[in-house]
């Protein structure tokens, strides 16, 4: 090793690492020293990437009580050692100068004042008057008039102590998390469709797949190391073709083979074209549709999640019963999509009837296995749940799903929008492994194993994340909890809806954020949060697999992880408090018992003890609490799935594996599910069994096109289309404090087509107003940039705190699923 | 802590019809270094700067290069930068 520096030997292992990610040989110089301890004294762990729903395993380095490095994962299967540009700067996301550390209460001297300032409370102090609140509210209003409001960044744990704490403490369903803005409707998809949530297939398709077809997914932005693996795919494998369709040209482009632009909405119309060609041109899989297949006419003129009042709700027929459907034939769905020509398709569209034509034989053609891609375009979408559903129609027609590389996958937008939001159930009518709280046999399942009560569990169904913020603003909901999200930033329509309902006098408003974020400004209460590796953690990304980390470093100041937060928050409350006279009377072994005691000590959750945790590292929670509560949470949980087809394994093997794809059955996780021979759920000798609905059969449905909430007019003549850029993710909350990301695209810019500008008199940078009916942002025009709208649409990123685009957005939501449209309204520009 | 200094390395796919251009480029670009290439379009760059900032610009500008289908950063490292000109085995 003589002669050789640490700059040498750092080089060299950043060299190999490197190496190893692409499958190239390992460079000579780097061979003995990636091994060398001395060389780095850090300690390594694994961790999941707290940042989208791709599930990297990222490896953190901690020195002297601080990340100091990270590094791509080279066991995981899922990114192979790479590492996205939001995943490299990890490793500073907690040590933003703004890290939030201490409670902090709106004060006048020294008495809460809603109108007061931020003022620095202990704990004590801060649960104190949070709990002088919600008893105030639980006396007044009884459960429906408290709320919480999470997210898919929650841990596993975490949401299932948020939704046991408020179904099952509070007896309140009015829980929802920000998955709803994301992945409502693809849950309404997979509900719908198959009868049990989440995709049949997994990464290993992006291998085996010989067609890619992206449906308003820029994954080259979004899902980086996703979109790694279809360019190895692409040009490994010349055959291989990629087609890519958005309302905007965007950077997922460059690779496409087919690409194309279609006017906002009509994906409704090109889906059910790709069905009727299938059926003209003989390409139906007969056989699978005759045995594994139902038909059924969705409800049509179902409105559009509007306020009641609104006169488009008022208009719909369907409105009250928006996700119902009767039987039909195949004959009578092959009628049904059959007006669905290539000529109308293409000109409803925009898109070439000879590159719609190209785009239906990849799903024709029997040799093309054809993976389907899709995230927000389709989600956030007022027709979202049927989009998901016609996606589903020409997989399920061609027989084209649950074999590797054939497999229509809906990808997820945050680290446990899946495993959290969606497997927990911390959806306003939901609980864990598909349940719902409208089901009696499904609440009484939950109050078995909660070990509570029959009839804790309330059967009325929440408020969903919109409503809330209406509720709010209606003084329905009074006190408000709201972890690990930013939805005032988040949430559609702000001016009328979200700022309203914060700020009204009735209503005292919690927020548990490491940072101060524009929703935590809005609050009265703002609770200080550990984050991602300051807390022991479980993550389930987008093809099922489950993860877990330790704790690797401590939080700042008082900061305390969302769990700890619940778990502390639940020992203020006694039974007699929260729970009606007749429950008590009827089960008086509970008179009397705290919260905390009834649904954290339950002789289940504070089943493992304390020296049961990883010695050589931190747990905050569990040594404040004396039992191993994320052991104890997490087994608690896993009893709802385990033999009902979402097995999770035992919790000490997720500490040592990169994870597994549930169902885990006899130690083996799932690849594609509902195939004989890959997932042991299905019959031997059904081949494949969809046996999510009763009769194993999944169903296609017939759904029209029907027009978008608003549409460009006279007055308003543009289409407004929100998301995101690769530097920034999600609102920004966290990646605006990493300088770097911050920088590299400072502001959210309108982007536009430079005929549009012109026409206008803009040049690019030429400060502007984008108005709509509901309120207006300034910002500047960008006629290059990489995201090229055509002419007539405008896009614009939402991360930008200091340009709140949803002041603009409608708060028209998909009837079924609740999710909002951020991807079109109507605005008009005009120059400053 | 003296002056930072950064080490990474970054895995870059390449369509593999323009990869020279594409190695042209990166070549012409402060604190970065060809360590690998691979004619399915594979490239592996060693970056060193004096800033995250320096590394997150680098990034940015490769990934958005003509022929460039993907960048990804697989290794980083904040080090000390006196430390770095140490002789391995030197005690701390």
């Amino acid at each position: 090793m003589t002669g050789l520096t640490r700059r040498d030997a750092i080089k060299a292992q950043a060299a190999a690492a490197a190496a190893l990610a692409a499958g190239l040989p390992i460079p000579a110089a780097a061979q003995n020293l990636v091994t060398d301890a001395n060389v780095t004294e850090l300690k390594w762990s694994k961790a999941a990437c707290r940042f989208c729903g791709t599930g990297c395993s990222i490896m953190v380095a901690t020195k002297a009580g601080r990340v100091v490095a990270t590094h791509g994962d080279t066991q995981a299967e899922v990114n192979r050692g790479l590492n996205c540009v939001k995943g490299y700067f990890l490793s500073k996301i907690m040590y933003g100068a703004d890290r939030l550390t201490q409670p902090l209460l709106r004060k006048t001297g020294g008495e809460y004042d809603k109108n007061g300032e931020f003022t620095p409370v202990s704990w004590d102090e801060a649960f104190d008057i949070m709990a002088e609140k919600w008893k105030k509210t639980l006396a007044e209003k009884g459960p429906e008039g408290i709320g919480m409001f999470g997210s898919g960044q929650w841990t596993v744990w975490e949401g299932y102590a948020a939704s046991k704490l408020m179904k099952a403490g509070f007896r309140s369903n009015n829980i929802d998390p920000n998955a709803r803005h994301c992945m409502a409707s693809a849950v309404g998809g997979f509900m719908r469709t198959f009868g049990i949530d989440e995709p049949m297939g997994c990464y290993d398709d992006f291998e085996n797949a010989d067609a890619f077809v992206l449906w308003g997914s820029n994954m080259a932005e979004m899902h980086p190391i996703l979109w790694t693996r279809i360019t190895d795919r692409r040009f490994s494998h010349p055959h291989v073709k990629v087609a890519v369709l958005s309302t905007f040209t965007h950077r997922s482009f460059d690779l496409a083979d087919i690409p194309a632009v279609f006017t906002p909405h009509s994906d409704l119309v090109i889906l059910n074209y790709i069905a009727n060609y299938i059926i003209q041109n003989e390409a139906v899989h007969k056989d699978f549709v005759a045995k594994h297949v139902n038909f059924k006419r969705g409800n049509q003129d179902i409105g559009y999640g509007l306020r009641p009042e609104h006169p488009l709700e008022q208009a719909a027929e369907n409105a009250d019963k928006a996700g119902g459907a009767e039987p039909m034939s195949f004959e009578e769905f092959a009628e049904f999509v059959s007006e669905y020509t290539l000529e109308k398709a293409a000109e409803m569209s925009g898109v070439p009837a000879e590159t719609l034509e190209k785009i239906a034989k990849l799903y024709a053609d029997p040799d093309t296995k054809v993976m389907s891609l899709w995230t927000m375009g389709v989600n956030q979408h007022t027709r979202g749940v049927w989009v998901n559903n016609l996606l589903y129609n020409i997989h399920l027609l061609t027989g084209k799903i649950s074999t590797p590389g054939n497999s229509p996958f809906s990808l997820t937008g945050q680290p446990s929008a899946c495993g959290t939001a969606r497997e927990v159930g911390t959806f306003s009518h939901r609980l864990p492994a598909d349940m719902v709280v409208k089901n009696p046999e499904h609440r009484a399942y939950a109050e078995k194993i909660w070990k509570l009560p029959e009839g804790t569990i309330p059967g009325w169904v929440g408020s969903h994340a919109v409503k809330q913020n209406r509720d709010l603003k209606d003084g329905k909901i009074n006190c408000y909890w709201v972890q690990v999200n930013n939805n005032m930033q988040a949430a559609p329509n702000m001016m009328e809806e979200g700022l309203p309902g914060y700020r009204n006098p009735d209503n005292f408003i919690v927020v548990s954020d490491a940072y101060p974020t524009v929703t935590a400004e809005a609050a009265d209460l703002i609770l200080p949060a550990a984050m991602w590796v300051e807390k022991e953690g479980a993550y389930g990304n987008a093809e099922r697999r489950t993860q877990f980390w330790y704790q690797l470093v401590n939080a700042p100041g008082e900061s305390k992880s969302d769990l700890w937060q619940l778990a502390e928050f639940s020992k203020r409350f006694t039974t007699d408090e929260v729970w009606p006279a007749e429950i008590l009377d009827a089960n008086p072994e509970y008179k009397g018992k705290t919260l905390f005691e009834v649904l954290f000590a339950n002789g289940k959750v504070d089943k493992y003890e304390l020296s049961e945790k990883a010695r050589e590292y931190g747990n905050h929670e569990s040594e404040d609490f004396g039992f191993y509560i994320q052991k104890g949470l997490f087994e608690e949980y896993a009893e709802f799935g385990r033999g009902k087809a979402h097995d999770l394994a035992p919790f000490d093997t997720y500490h040592e594996v990169r994870g597994l794809r549930w169902p885990v059955v006899d130690g083996k996780e799932t690849l594609w599910r509902f195939k004989e021979g890959s997932d042991p759920y299905v019959k031997p000798g059904a081949d494949y069994e969809f046996y999510g609905k009763p009769d194993g059969k999944a169903v296609i449905f017939a759904l029209p096109y029907e027009p978008p909430a608003e549409s460009p007019d006279d007055e308003y003549p543009m289409w407004l289309a929100t998301g995101r850029v690769l530097e920034h993710w999600h609102s920004g909350s966290m990646t605006q404090r990493v300088p770097e990301l911050y920088q590299a695209v400072p502001d959210a810019l309108c982007y536009m087509h430079p005929d549009d500008a012109k026409a206008q008199g803009f040049r690019r940078g030429t400060e502007v107003r984008i108005i709509s009916r509901r309120g207006e942002i300034r910002t500047r025009v960008e006629t290059r940039g990489r995201n090229k709208p055509p002419k007539g649409l405008v896009f614009v990123p939402w991360f930008d705190a200091r340009r709140l685009i949803n002041k603009v957005t409608l708060d028209a939501t998909d009837p079924i699923s609740k999710q909002t449209d951020f991807k079109k309204c109507a605005v008009r520009i005009e120059a400053v | 802590m003296t002056k930072e200094v950064h080490i990474s390395s970054l895995l870059v796919r390449s369509n593999p019809a323009r990869m020279a251009a594409v190695l042209d480029t990166i070549k012409a670009m402060p604190n970065a270094e060809i360590s690998q290439t691979d004619p399915s379009g594979k490239i592996v760059v060693l970056f060193e700067a004096d800033s995250d900032r320096a590394i997150g610009d680098a990034l940015a500008e490769i990934q958005l290069l003509d022929g460039v289908a993907s960048a990804a950063l697989v290794f980083h490292q904040t080090c000390d930068a006196q430390e770095l000109a140490l002789q391995e085995g030197t005690p701390q």
